[in-house]
């Protein structure tokens, strides 16, 4: 081996890293854990956080559908009540109108 | 031939869905009626409902197109057991109200006690509302429509089924 | 590798990384940022690395290919001109620190492939094949990048012996 071979060895020969490197390291590891289940818990609470809502619009949804069945309904019978009224409004009217008309046919 | 008195109201709420005849003189009817129904549609339960509507349906689809329009519907029936439950005299606060310059009378008929009468309401000289109010010695029916200007709009729901 | 393991790894092989990043960049702070990073890139890939041999084999590529991308990228650009190295004293000792330092400089100054391959023949003591794998490039590169990055690193020396050979006893240049 020549010395200039030496030289370049002696050079770049292992040096120890400052103090308290390895307890640096494993510092940030355990910060990087941390983050990480931050992160996961995070994902995990937005997760749930989107299943409440889509289950709390769904459950809305159907109370919604609910409802306007219920709507419908009290609907119907307004009409239906109203319908028959109107009709007989229209045979009384009839009636009246006949009698006018041909009073012989009905006295 | 029974005798009847019927009275038809039927109000009309201009814009807003809200009556514009105070329907609370009704209430003292509820009390000695045998049986009631009382109905109060405001624009929202109407959209609600007119969303529940189907056209597949031939009642349904009748409702459907007679509620175009409709901001509001409140009907009142109070059936009672006998007559002389009530006297027409006890209809005279709704009846004051109509009195008022924006009511104008299409029909009115008084035979035997029974009355029968529909008002159109007028808004700006065009017509918001219809109100039908039919008193018989055994009934009372008042309907009230908010939205409806045209009598052949109820009309159309004398072809529903009244058995449903 | 588990946890334990990685724990382990960071206390045997700090030595390692550091060192090569040292002399890499010739800047003890650099040096410590760049071991810090391959150790937790090690720790976030821990799973798929095995203790041992293939976990130095893992270190050691991958501190060298995080140095020369950080050469690469414009901000960690250090490189020292050969030229305004300070002169090496004439008659300097066989093992005289400056030396040393001249040489760290001098390796620091190299492109970065050549100066990877002098760092791991010299510094990690490894052959041309292992430097290739490590390097992902073939032994005659290797070889290539070798020869040329001692040529110059020698041919500097001599330039500057015999410069201060020629000229009166001068104080060190600070």
């Amino acid at each position: 081996m020549s010395q200039f071979e030496r030289d370049l060895r002696e050079s770049l020969r292992r040096r120890e890293p400052p103090a308290g490197f390895a307890e640096k390291v494993l510092a940030r590891t355990r910060e990087v854990r941390a983050h990480r289940t931050i992160s996961w818990r995070w994902l995990g609470a937005a997760a749930s956080v989107v299943l409440m809502i889509g289950a709390t619009l769904f459950i809305q949804e159907k109370q919604r559908q609910a409802e306007g069945e219920k709507a419908k309904e009290q609907l119907m019978v307004a009409f239906r009540i109203t319908g028959a009224k109107v009709r007989d409004i229209q045979a009384r009217f009839d009636a009246i109108q006949k009698r006018v008309v041909y009073p012989q046919l009905n006295p | 031939m029974r005798k009847f008195a019927i009275l038809f109201f039927m109000l009309v709420a201009s814009t807003v869905s809200a009556q514009q005849l105070d329907l609370k003189s009704l209430d003292k009817f509820a009390d000695i009626a045998k049986s009631k129904t009382e109905i109060n549609m405001d624009e929202s339960t109407i959209k609600s409902a007119t969303s529940a509507l189907s056209e597949k349906k031939v009642d349904e689809a009748i409702a459907k197109k007679t509620i175009e329009g409709v901001k509001g519907f409140y009907l009142r029936v109070y059936e009672f057991g006998q007559k002389g439950a009530y006297k027409l005299e006890d209809l005279k606060p709704l009846f004051d109200q109509l009195k008022e310059p924006n009511w104008k009378p299409i029909l009115r008929n008084k035979e035997n006690d029974e009355q029968t009468e529909i008002w159109m309401h007028m808004r700006n000289g065009e017509p918001d509302g219809m109100v039908l109010i039919s008193a018989e010695s055994r009934e009372i029916v008042v309907i009230n429509g908010v939205g409806v200007t045209r009598l052949d709009d109820l009309t159309a729901l004398g072809k529903m089924d009244p058995l449903k | 590798m588990t946890k334990t393991e990685f724990e382990t790894a960071v206390r045997e092989y700090q030595g390692m990384v550091y060192s090569i990043a040292c002399s890499f960049f010739h800047n003890p702070a650099i040096a410590e940022e760049v071991a810090q990073d391959v150790f937790l890139r090690l720790y976030e890939g821990h799973r798929s690395v095995e203790a041992g041999a293939h976990c130095m084999a893992w270190l050691r590529r991958s501190t060298v290919h995080r140095c020369i991308d950080m050469v690469r990228r414009s901000s960690y650009q250090n490189e020292i001109q050969m030229e305004t190295l300070p002169d090496i004293p004439v008659g300097a000792p066989e093992t005289d620190p400056l030396l040393q330092e001249h040489l760290r400089r001098m390796i620091a100054a190299l492109p970065e492939k050549s100066r990877a391959v002098l760092v791991l023949r010299f510094g990690e003591d490894m052959d041309v094949e292992e430097i290739g794998r490590t390097l992902q490039m073939p032994a005659n590169t290797v070889w290539s990048h070798l020869q040329r990055g001692t040529a110059a690193i020698r041919e500097k020396l001599m330039r500057r012996m015999k410069e201060n050979e020629n000229e009166p006893v001068r104080t060190r240049s600070s």
